[in-house]
């Protein structure tokens, strides 16, 4: 029998996890040990994405894209395993599992279009009473720290439309269902993406969240509980429930809007 | 091509544009530097990726690497010179390849001015320039007597040429009239004595206006070069800022007749750099300007790579 | 010193040229019906043969695409990533691609590199649309228009600019690819199918006539193009999209080395220059030196600034023209650059004291010509340059660019820069390419 593999977290660029919390699968079979972050680990992966930040938002959009688009090609190579991975862990059939990544890809593509899109939609040119031409400009808000749940879908809201927006991001999933969260860690750990603006943890979410400081905006979708405690936090908090977001909900939750006047004459 | 490096022109003549024409004070010299047409920056860093893309033949590499060597100031500036590293200096300068008799004699060595006296003693009857960095090299921070001073030291020792920085304090300031009066003060220490090369210091510098207003003022003061950087900062010499200097020399000629030089100093080590630069000299301010009167790289290991690659060409 | 680049040739085979093509349909080459000669611009050499599309193949084509568009329609997550793919398709056979626009087009090949990193950023920016229309601006719930013609003038990068928005919309093309340079769609087609796109989508048939059931035909480039495509659509109503030529607008605060090397980078398109009567003189000088250094050439070199026109009637046609300009007493200037001898240069031509009812000053201008007209202030500068497609405003004020721009009635104008296609924009990358 093989040895049980480790569900990974990325930190960094670089994948990290000893053998911690063990996985079973629904029929009580190992499957494997998850990594269980700490408080060093969240502070690390903050530093990180705080580096990778002014890189990654200075990328061109079209850049950013073609490296989004990168992560989905990834995630579609693995399709197979990470569908009997899932099948296994979450007790499911394999076609089901499939299904899923599929859905998963599918929307991670959908954001990786948006890159050099979300400017035309958030953004706008505006009509003055004046001789003056006015315009605003998204820009991505900053370090995004996102509590998420265990699911493919929803760490695929939680992570792709921050990279989207330009921003950089620390995720945490609980570790008592590492598939999905270790499945993209080790993606993104390969993709063409800077080292840092994406960061995947997996842990004790409730604990994890209030480490979750020096953040430019929360989203605590996976936490519901702790969504009161962060509303003095000073930071810009997107809470659950995740389900009929409006489509653009996320994209426009992790970007700010700056507005340019500018003269017209000759 | 054999080894030619021109002596220092001994009378710089009288330019058609002056000080006079322009205005006394500030205000006027501030009105006309930034009368000046503007640089945008995108576009010259398009045009500089464009000419740094530029292959030389294979048939052609040995010549032009040749230019290279010729157009070198072979540069030692530290705290820790001694007359004997000037001295080995001295000598590389004036046979750079002694294997090899076909490669030029480099354009001068270019060191501190106490050390000019052992670089003219090593250098006697060679047609190697002594260059001398001075008043108050790098930072120019010092008072208007003690550059002159320190100009003047290099001239007794023999410098044929004088490295001098301009007042980038006065300049960010807007005291473009003291940065001015500066490089004419030091120009009338010199004249008849050395060539004299201005150090813009563009890396302290905000923009690609301001290196193309501080080189006009350069020119306008009678500077026989504009010259990028010290090599003690970062950015140095890049080929936009380098394109920059060429275009104002190229306008200084179109307007005046009279035709003044470019030095490329600082961060330029590698040939395939020398390369890139001489390519922008041809197509930016035209093929007149390759020669070392006209063009020169400062440069410590520079010299060594060239040596290297042409050994390789054919 | 006598400086010479000597000479840095690129590798002719990297184009991978073949000796035949024949339309491609249905995901794959068919016969075709009577060869077409194919000329390197750069030799005025047959290089390779087209078989032209007889009515069969047209006919097969439209009905394959109208079979395709079916399923391609109505999966646009699909379509996405398997767009987003052809992008990365174009990246990776760059090289080839860009050598086979020098050898088919003239396209100087560091050009055309650029061209082609440029396509497929355009290309993935459509794939980001294919599944999100929805906020393109076209309502809630947009429907592919089916089956479209499509007729380009130029090579590769103007065809895959038309193409890629229609297919992230979820049409399938038949595409009748410009005589003088019918490679580049063809080949863009192969990509496609090795990118994964369903056989049918898109179709390349060369010399074909539309004269069967397609739901819209799209022609896109100068008038004489678009009369010419019109004998290729008969009997139907023929929307056409570009006229008129690219106005370069110099200021009297202009950043004039940059608005040179922006006139010198469009050298060769359908472009007129503007200028400030003020800086006229300047700019004239700077010009001319300029434009004397440039080495015209073999557009695989890789030195090479300017190559070949891409037709011998084009070559001729700018010659008539600067003939008219001198007859209606334009003064002209000519680059003494040296031409090669064989092959379809024109030298760059300047001339001076043009006047706007002048034939050069009106007409489309096929090569290298550049006429110079001037200006007294920003609003009769606006006049002259009538209705252009493009237009560079070249000055140092943002408040001048601005005005300037909301008068001229073109479709794009850059301020200090010129030809920069960046798709990002949202109408600018659908409903702009995309007129019937």
């Amino acid at each position: 029998m093989a040895a049980s593999p480790i569900f990974r977290m990325l930190v960094g660029g670089r994948l990290r996890g000893t053998r911690g919390h063990p996985v079973h699968d629904a029929t009580g079979a190992l499957l494997g040990y998850a990594a269980v972050a700490g408080p060093g680990d969240v502070a690390e992966a903050v530093a990180a994405a705080k580096a990778a930040l002014p890189g990654w938002a200075a990328m061109t959009a079209d850049e950013r894209g073609r490296a989004l688009h990168g992560v989905a090609e990834l995630l579609d190579e693995r399709r197979d395993r990470l569908a009997a991975d899932l099948a296994a862990a979450d007790g499911i059939a394999v076609d089901a599992a499939a299904e899923l990544v599929d859905a998963a890809v599918d929307r991670w593509v959908w954001y990786a279009g948006w890159t050099d899109k979300i400017a035309g939609i958030l953004g706008a040119v505006h009509p003055t009473s004046g001789p003056y031409v006015g315009w605003s400009a998204p820009r991505p808000v900053g370090v995004v720290g996102a509590v998420s749940p265990p699911s493919l879908s929803a760490l695929v809201e939680a992570l792709a439309p921050v990279l989207a927006a330009g921003a950089a991001a620390v995720v945490v999933a609980p570790h008592e269902r590492p598939v999905a969260a270790a499945a993209l860690a080790e993606v993104l750990a390969t993709a063409e993406l800077p080292a840092g603006a994406a960061n995947v943890l997996t842990g004790p979410v409730g604990d994890l969240a209030t480490r979750l400081t020096g953040v430019d905006g929360l989203d605590l979708t996976g936490a519901p509980d702790v969504v009161a405690a962060a509303a003095g936090r000073g930071t810009r908090v997107l809470a659950p429930p995740m389900i009929d977001d409006p489509p653009l909900h996320r994209l426009r939750a992790w970007s700010e809007v700056t507005t340019v006047w500018h003269p017209v004459g000759r | 091509m054999t080894a030619t490096v021109p002596a220092p022109p001994a009378e710089t003549p009288p330019g058609v544009l002056g000080r006079a024409d322009v205005g006394r004070d500030d205000r006027s010299l501030r009105r006309f530097l930034h009368g000046l047409p503007p640089v945008d920056e995108a576009g010259l860093e398009r045009r500089s990726a464009w000419l740094a893309g530029r292959r030389v033949a294979a048939s052609a590499e040995r010549q032009v690497l040749d230019l290279a060597v010729s157009m070198v100031d072979l540069t030692t500036l530290e705290g820790a010179d001694t007359p004997g590293r000037v001295r080995a200096l001295c000598a590389q300068a004036h046979r750079p390849e002694p294997t090899d008799p076909e490669v030029p004699q480099v354009a001068a060595v270019c060191v501190y001015p106490d050390l000019a006296a052992v670089a003219a003693e090593a250098l006697r009857g060679s047609p190697v320039g002594i260059a001398a960095v001075a008043t108050a090299f790098p930072s120019g921070r010092a008072s208007l007597p003690v550059k002159l001073a320190d100009t003047a030291l290099a001239l007794d020792g023999g410098a044929t040429e004088i490295d001098m920085v301009i007042d980038r304090g006065a300049w960010l300031a807007g005291r473009y009239g003291q940065a001015h009066d500066e490089i004419v003060a030091v120009r009338a220490l010199v004249d008849g004595r050395a060539h004299l090369k201005v150090i813009l210091e563009t890396g302290e510098l905000p923009g690609y206006d301001d290196v193309r207003r501080a080189a006009w003022l350069a020119l306008l003061a009678g500077a026989d070069m504009v010259k990028t950087s010290t090599g003690k900062t970062s950015p140095a010499a890049t080929l936009p800022v380098v394109q920059v200097l060429l275009q104002a020399v190229r306008d200084w000629y179109r307007t005046t007749g009279e035709r003044r030089g470019v030095k490329a100093a600082g961060g330029i080590r590698h040939a395939q750099d020398a390369v890139r630069h001489l390519v922008a000299v041809h197509e930016v301010a035209g093929p007149a300007w390759l020669t070392p009167a006209l063009f020169r790289f400062g440069a410590s290991s520079l010299l060594d790579d060239l040596l290297r690659r042409r050994r390789t060409a054919r | 010193m006598n400086w010479d680049y000597g000479v840095a040739p690129g590798d002719a085979a990297v184009a991978k040229l073949k000796p035949a093509y024949s339309p491609f349909v249905d995901g794959r080459y068919v016969e075709g019906g009577d060869p077409l000669a194919v000329h390197n611009p750069t030799t005025g050499e047959r290089h390779a043969e087209v078989a032209a599309a007889c009515a069969a193949d047209v006919e097969h084509a439209v009905g394959a695409a109208r079979r395709a568009q079916v399923g391609w329609g109505t999966l646009p997550a699909r379509r996405a990533r398997l767009l987003f793919r052809l992008a990365q398709v174009v990246d990776d056979r760059r090289d080839e691609l860009a050598a086979l626009e020098a050898l088919d087009a003239g396209r100087p090949v560091r050009r055309a590199r650029d061209d082609l990193t440029a396509v497929a950023a355009h290309v993935r920016s459509c794939a980001g649309w294919a599944d999100k229309l929805e906020f393109a601006g076209f309502g809630p719930a947009p429907r592919p228009v089916g089956v479209l013609g499509v007729l380009v003038a130029g090579a590769l990068p103007a065809v895959a600019r038309r193409v890629a928005p229609a297919l992230a919309c979820g049409n399938a093309v038949v595409l009748v690819p410009d005589p003088d340079a019918p490679l580049g769609a063809l080949v863009l087609a192969e990509a496609a199918a090795e990118a994964g796109l369903p056989n049918g989508v898109l179709n390349v048939v060369p010399g074909g006539v539309l004269d069967v059931d397609v739901d819209a035909v799209a022609v896109t480039g100068p008038p004489a193009f678009c009369r010419a495509a019109a004998r290729l659509v008969p009997g139907r109503a023929v929307a056409r999209e570009t006229t008129g030529g690219l106005a370069q607008i110099v200021h009297d605060d202009a950043p004039l080395d940059q608005a040179i090397d922006g006139i010198v980078e469009a050298l060769g398109e359908d472009q007129r220059v503007l200028v400030a009567e003020s800086v006229a003189d300047e700019l004239g000088e700077l010009l001319r030196e300029r434009l004397a250094r440039l080495r015209v050439g073999d557009p695989l070199d890789h030195n090479t600034d300017l190559g070949p026109m891409s037709s011998v009637q084009r070559r001729d046609r700018a010659v008539a023209l600067a003939t008219a300009a001198d007859d209606e007493g334009a003064r002209r200037w000519t680059s003494p650059t040296r031409l090669p001898e064989h092959g379809w240069f024109l030298a760059p031509t300047v001339f001076i004291d043009v006047a706007p009812t002048m034939r050069v000053a009106r007409e489309e201008i096929p090569g290298p010509l550049l006429p110079v007209l001037t200006f007294r202030t920003p609003a009769e500068a606006v006049t002259t340059a009538g209705a252009p497609r493009a237009a560079a405003v070249w000055t140092d004020k943002g408040s001048r660019a601005l005005w300037t721009a909301q008068r001229l009635p073109a479709g794009i104008v850059w301020v200090n820069t010129v030809n920069r296609w960046e798709p990002a924009a949202p109408a600018a990358a659908l409903s702009d390419h995309l007129v019937f």
